[in-house]
């Protein structure tokens, strides 16, 4: 009884819930089974929102137990978090997300933060230029060929060698560029369905605890 | 010894980078630019938007990815109100209510419109995926107030839009996967094509998908300079231009120094 | 901008960047403010979700809404040793939503509709005209296959030794390098976008004297750090 609930029940349910689903989809039912259908997405809206809170107990769990054991180098940074998250829900839940002062330390906080971690990746860019993308075989002179024509048609650089140089790079991303990504696009295609498939038969049990 | 040099050198490689970005923007040069025909695709797709049309403006960046939608989603916001467009914005992340404040304000509503009448935000909406296929079906079963608190059966524009098919267009603004859930979600059950503006990295991915399921489709911060030339109203498109091209130039040159020092190094062997 | 939010957000954006000379505590410290920054707006965000998707209804008479609560605090059975199981039921329910959602588009959108849009018929009518078109359809459908054949792992010893196969999946290499190095240049493209944006807030008239306050002073604690560090550890 015990597995039956912890796992068998899981598998069932995830078979059960994913064929109605689709049967829905794709043949004509009674209005009031296709609302029932209709209901679980919007369901599953809501409990993806209400998750969001066991990832934050998580965090929470982590750095309460690093500030406990005053974790060398760590726990003041620890604390700083903490500070930082207990503003945002006070400020949010407390005065409202449409708030005035909520928009401020968003925007003077998470935005700045947020935006530079991801442009710093512009120097790391930078270096791999000149560190990694260097001609050591015919497959990797080929990449920079093409990397060097699309990079000259991305900025004016490419207008001022030939007028109609954008086109090159445009016939690449359109053409050789496309093709490729839609063979790779193909396949993943196919692992997805596959993958759909092992889900609905009850085959994938990671999620469930099952191995 | 060699360590060190590698270490000086990289920070002589970032300075140069930095200083690189960092000089036209403070003495702009103003490079030429030919529009490209998939800019010139998706002007004519919001040119040919009928007065009073509804349009769905899907806040999909995550605010990482903002900066760099942020010319094109400026220009095509100001565009679609210059032809009178109604436009519902909705977004799909959760940074979409911080980044709808600061596009707002960038795109300046102009005077006449009325929110509520011409434009409305419908807030984040969970789930990616699960949500944009709730939010196709029936938005009124899926939200009753948007993101301000107003109940969406006092805003006259939400009157006339229960699900995805009332929309004249769909666009999606997105720095991760969310135009491939469109895809799935709208253009696959709807047959509805939407159009879609994608940051660098994403656009190899999406490519495959346009023109068959996605009807316009811009994938570099230069197609928002572009864009700009193209409605006559210069922002910041058009102003980062000059420091894209001299950071490529640079990167360029770091190439090929690259690339010489590797058959220096060859030859020695 | 307010000059507070002015100070705040130009020394975070100059704290951060200065992880690419040199781990500090300066950038430790902005990388905190960012990770609790990102967990609490997101915690905001999706309690004004679920309070204005379901609870406002639920509230007003809708009491369905009521079995996504239960299923989504099912979650928090995860935290218990006795009854963390009760949590696999909410994700039966939403990986089974999300495969039965993806696996009802991705056969068209990722296979059907991608095979229609490459084979198609080179010398047919509206290409007929153009050259150009002709020959751009017809290695649209060479790399496609090229590409697929490069991904087929089966047949090690029989058909993947024939000539034919072996041609496919060498000009497939080549095909794939060409398409990568087109990718990288997106990439870039795409980066240096970010830092443009970021360099342009910095530059802003009314940030240039704060950003060349915070510059000096990150400078400083890069050059600093080390030998007080070492002086640190000698005591």
């Amino acid at each position: 009884m015990s597995i039956l609930l912890r796992t068998r029940v899981p598998q069932v349910l995830t078979s059960l819930v994913g064929l109605f689903l689709l049967v829905t989809y794709f043949f004509e039912l009674p209005r009031s089974i296709v609302d029932v259908a209709n209901f679980i997405p919007r369901f599953c809206v809501v409990i993806v929102a209400i998750a969001v809170g066991v990832g934050t107990i998580t965090l929470l769990n982590h750095h309460v137990s690093l500030i406990r054991k005053r974790e060398a180098g760590q726990w003041i940074y620890s604390i700083v978090m903490l500070v930082t998250l207990s503003l945002f829900v006070v400020v949010g839940l407390g005065m409202g997300a449409t708030d005035r002062t909520f928009s401020w330390i968003y925007e003077s906080l998470l935005v700045p933060c947020s935006t530079t971690t991801y442009a710093m990746w512009c120097f790391f860019i930078a270096s791999a230029c000149f560190r990694i993308l260097r001609v050591r075989s015919r497959e990797s002179l080929v990449l920079l060929v093409s990397a060097i024509l699309v990079m000259l048609s991305n900025a004016a650089l490419g207008e001022l060698i030939w007028v109609n140089f954008p086109l090159v790079g445009s016939w690449i991303q359109t053409v050789p560029m496309m093709a490729v990504f839609r063979g790779l696009t193909m396949g993943v295609g196919l692992g997805l369905i596959l993958l759909g498939i092992r889900v609905l038969l009850g085959r994938e049990k990671g999620y469930t605890g099952g191995t | 010894m060699s360590e060190r040099v590698e270490h000086y050198g990289t920070i002589v490689l970032y300075l140069l980078v930095a200083v690189a970005i960092a000089f036209p923007i403070l003495n702009p040069i103003g490079l030429p630019m030919v529009v490209s025909e998939d800019t010139e695709t998706y002007y004519k797709l919001v040119d040919s938007l009928k007065p009073g049309g509804i349009v769905h403006y899907g806040i999909d960046p995550e605010i990482g990815g903002f900066e760099e939608l942020r010319s094109r989603m400026i220009a095509i916001g100001r565009h679609l109100f210059a032809k009178d467009a109604r436009i519902v914005f909705v977004g799909f992340d959760p940074n979409a209510p911080g980044i709808y404040k600061m596009l707002i304000e960038d795109i300046g509503v102009p005077k006449g419109k009325v929110y509520g009448v011409d434009y409305v935000f419908l807030g984040y909406i969970p789930g990616l995926e699960i949500g944009i296929a709730s939010y196709a079906k029936d938005i009124h079963a899926l939200l009753s107030v948007d993101y301000f608190g107003t109940p969406l059966k006092d805003l006259p524009l939400m009157n006339e839009v229960k699900d995805i098919k009332d929309f004249s267009l769909i666009m999606s603004f997105s720095s991760h996967g969310l135009p491939l859930n469109y895809v799935e979600q709208i253009s696959v059950p709807y047959h509805i094509k939407v159009a879609v503006c994608v940051i660098g990295v994403m656009a190899p991915t999406v490519k495959p998908y346009y023109p068959d399921q996605i009807i316009g489709f811009l994938s570099t911060p230069r197609m928002g300079a572009e864009y700009e030339l193209l409605i006559r109203k210069p922002g910041i498109g058009i102003a980062d231009f000059d420091a894209q091209t001299i950071a490529h130039a640079v990167l360029l040159v770091f190439i090929v120094v690259g690339n010489l020092t590797e058959l220096k190094r060859a030859k020695k062997r | 901008m307010d000059v507070v939010a002015l100070w705040i957000s130009t020394a975070l954006t100059i704290f951060t960047v200065s992880l690419i000379f040199k781990e500090t505590p300066l950038y430790r410290f902005a990388q905190h403010v960012f990770m609790g920054s990102a967990m609490g707006y997101g915690i905001v965000m999706a309690v004004k979700a679920v309070s204005d998707i379901a609870w406002n209804p639920m509230t007003k008479g809708e009491a369905i809404w009521i079995i996504p609560f239960i299923l989504g605090l099912m979650f928090y059975t995860k935290f218990s040793k006795k009854y963390f199981w009760v949590s696999r039921y909410p994700t039966a329910v939403l990986v089974s939503t999300g495969v039965a959602l993806t696996m009802r588009a991705v056969v068209r959108s990722s296979f059907l509709a991608q095979i229609s849009s490459t084979f198609l018929n080179p010398l047919a009518p509206p290409y007929v005209g153009s050259p150009q078109l002709v020959i751009n359809n017809i290695l649209v459908i060479v790399i496609v296959i090229c590409t697929l054949s490069y991904f087929l792992f089966s047949g090690e010893k029989t058909w993947q030794r024939n000539p034919v196969m072996v041609l496919l999946r060498k000009a497939a290499i080549y095909f794939m390098m060409f398409a990568f190095g087109a990718g990288f240049a997106s990439t870039v493209v795409s980066r240096i976008a970010l830092w443009v944006g970021r360099t342009r807030y910095l530059l802003a008239s009314e940030a240039r004297s704060i950003t060349s306050i915070i510059i000096i002073f990150t400078a400083l604690v890069l050059v600093g750090q080390g030998p007080l560090e070492r002086m640190w550890k000698r005591r």
